[in-house]
């Protein structure tokens, strides 16, 4: 196991300013758009884990290696989570939005914006499959981060994590009948999903700012269901926020959800009045 | 007692784990309603349990007590309890971010994140408080407190339920500002509230 840093070298308001500005210039995208201390937290732990001694040394490779530019995106992008987050969540989904859902349309279009190493995607295929809905539904995923999304199905999950996550199944499930483990294979020490679960999967990959190409995405795929960003505008700024929850609540069909985590907040935003709530405690919404 | 007199303390950071619960509850009872120094209290929980910590400690505290949402603005006269599964960033702005990524010190919310982010913030007008708990967590924080020059308590190990967490954070701090029992700590923000001008 890794090492957790909790005291890296602290990157001072200056620093991270110039190192915008490389990053703007060489490479078309704005770390200004992230959220101040988990930015330059993993920009810290990112300088440590590739020994790079100091934010000068990070801009000095950035300049000559666009490799380091993409494990730095990647890095930027991977956010801790774990399968079925908030069990109370995903029986509200089973439970009462499912249904609904089912009874309107022929086939259901989900999307997931940045979703990491899969943990949110995988939990809701097998939501859907449990409740005999995969079949009818294809689930968008998106992320700035090319390699990771590119190995999806190869990604497997370390035993600790594995762990909590069956806990948090358990508690959604409220029965001991199935297990989360039932889902996966067991390789080498590690865990890997089975294949089945990726089979209506659908990636596009994003630059960090690229605002422009996720609004043509949805040209695409009118009128999506539901959209799973549960703890993802925690990592942007308010500002940045907006903006995505304007292009999030365009791409969704009237009715349609969205589902933020349980401590955020769209109240600020101009479009939190188109939606009404659909469950309080979950943060969950209806599009009118 | 020197840096009493550097009053304007701007916030205030109390970090527990086991056996912090009650003193904390204590501590809140007796501050009065006009006790003008916002608290950030980050205190161990069980990860799946996202209600009832604010109900219980809402029964003995004078002030209101609330979960901050992501950016949300810190405001005086308010005790902000971080939530159960996440980190509890404090912005250069004076608002709250939270973050999901990965525990520190095997905690989430871990204290030391919200020490060192907050004192980040308010600087040597930074009060940080370390309570009774059975790991080192905080202990880092604590220092990055001392460092920038804020007043740190850490509650005697003597009368802590579990002395683990406080001792780690006297032992990384080497020297800390005040070493209180319970009570003491209570009258310490007391006194630091009529520094402010409270009364």
């Amino acid at each position: 196991m890794r090492y957790i840093h909790n005291e890296l070298s602290e990157i001072g308001i200056l620093d991270l300013r110039r190192l915008n500005d490389v990053i703007l210039k060489n490479y078309d995208t704005d770390l200004g758009i992230y959220a101040h201390t988990s930015l330059k937290r993993k920009l810290s732990r990112f300088i440590s884990d590739n020994s790079l001694k100091d934010v000068d040394n990070l801009i000095l490779t950035l300049k000559n290696d666009s490799s380091c530019f993409s494990r730095l995106m990647q890095s930027i992008s991977v956010s801790c989570t774990e399968f079925f987050r908030d069990p109370s969540f995903w029986r509200i989904l089973r439970d009462e939005i499912f249904p609904i859902l089912n009874r309107a349309y022929n086939e259901l279009c989900f999307w997931i914006p940045g979703c990491s190493t899969g943990e949110e995607v995988l939990s809701l295929a097998i939501t859907l499959h449990e409740a005999g809905l995969y079949e009818k539904s294809k689930i968008l995923t998106s992320d700035i981060n090319a390699e990771l999304q590119i190995k999806m199905e190869e990604t497997v999950f370390c035993k600790s994590k594995i762990q909590i996550s069956e806990h948090n199944y358990k508690r959604y499930r409220t029965d001991d009948i199935n297990n989360l483990s039932d889902y996966m294979i067991y390789e080498n020490g590690s865990y890997k999903f089975q294949e089945f679960l990726y089979k209506n999967l659908q990636y596009e990959i994003f630059k960090g700012s690229d605002l422009e190409k996720k609004s043509s995405f949805f040209h695409r795929y009118p009128g999506i269901h539901m959209i799973l960003c549960r703890n993802y505008f925690i990592y942007f700024t308010s500002q940045h926020q907006e903006q995505l929850l304007h292009i999030f609540t365009n791409a969704l069909a009237k009715g349609g959800y969205l589902a933020i985590g349980n401590k955020e907040n769209i109240s600020f935003c101009e479009d939190a009045g188109r939606y009404l709530i659909a469950s309080e405690s979950e943060r969950i919404y209806k599009k009118k | 007692m020197e840096k009493l007199t550097n009053n304007g303390y701007k916030i205030i950071l109390i970090g527990g784990s086991a056996g912090s619960f009650q003193v904390t509850g204590n501590i809140l009872s007796k501050l009065p309603t006009n006790f003008g120094i916002p608290i950030v209290l980050v205190l161990h929980r069980l990860k799946h349990v996202r209600h009832g910590f604010v109900e219980a400690l809402l029964q003995k505290s004078k002030l209101p007590v609330i979960e901050p949402l992501d950016k949300e603005t810190i405001k005086p006269g308010k005790v902000y309890l971080a939530s159960a599964n996440y980190h509890l960033y404090i912005e250069i702005n004076g608002r709250f971010a939270l973050s999901t990524e990965e525990a520190v010190n095997h905690s989430r919310p871990a204290i030391d994140l919200t020490f060192s982010t907050g004192s980040y913030c308010y600087q040597q007008k930074t009060v940080g408080i370390i309570l009774s708990g059975a790991n080192k967590d905080g202990a880092a924080g604590l220092k990055k407190v001392k460092d920038r020059g804020g007043l740190t308590i850490v509650q005697n190990p003597s009368e802590a339920q579990i002395p683990v967490m406080p001792l780690a954070a006297i032992e990384k701090s080497k020297t800390v500002d005040h070493i209180l029992n319970s009570e003491e700590i209570t009258e310490m923000l007391l006194l630091l509230h009529r520094k402010n001008g409270g009364n």
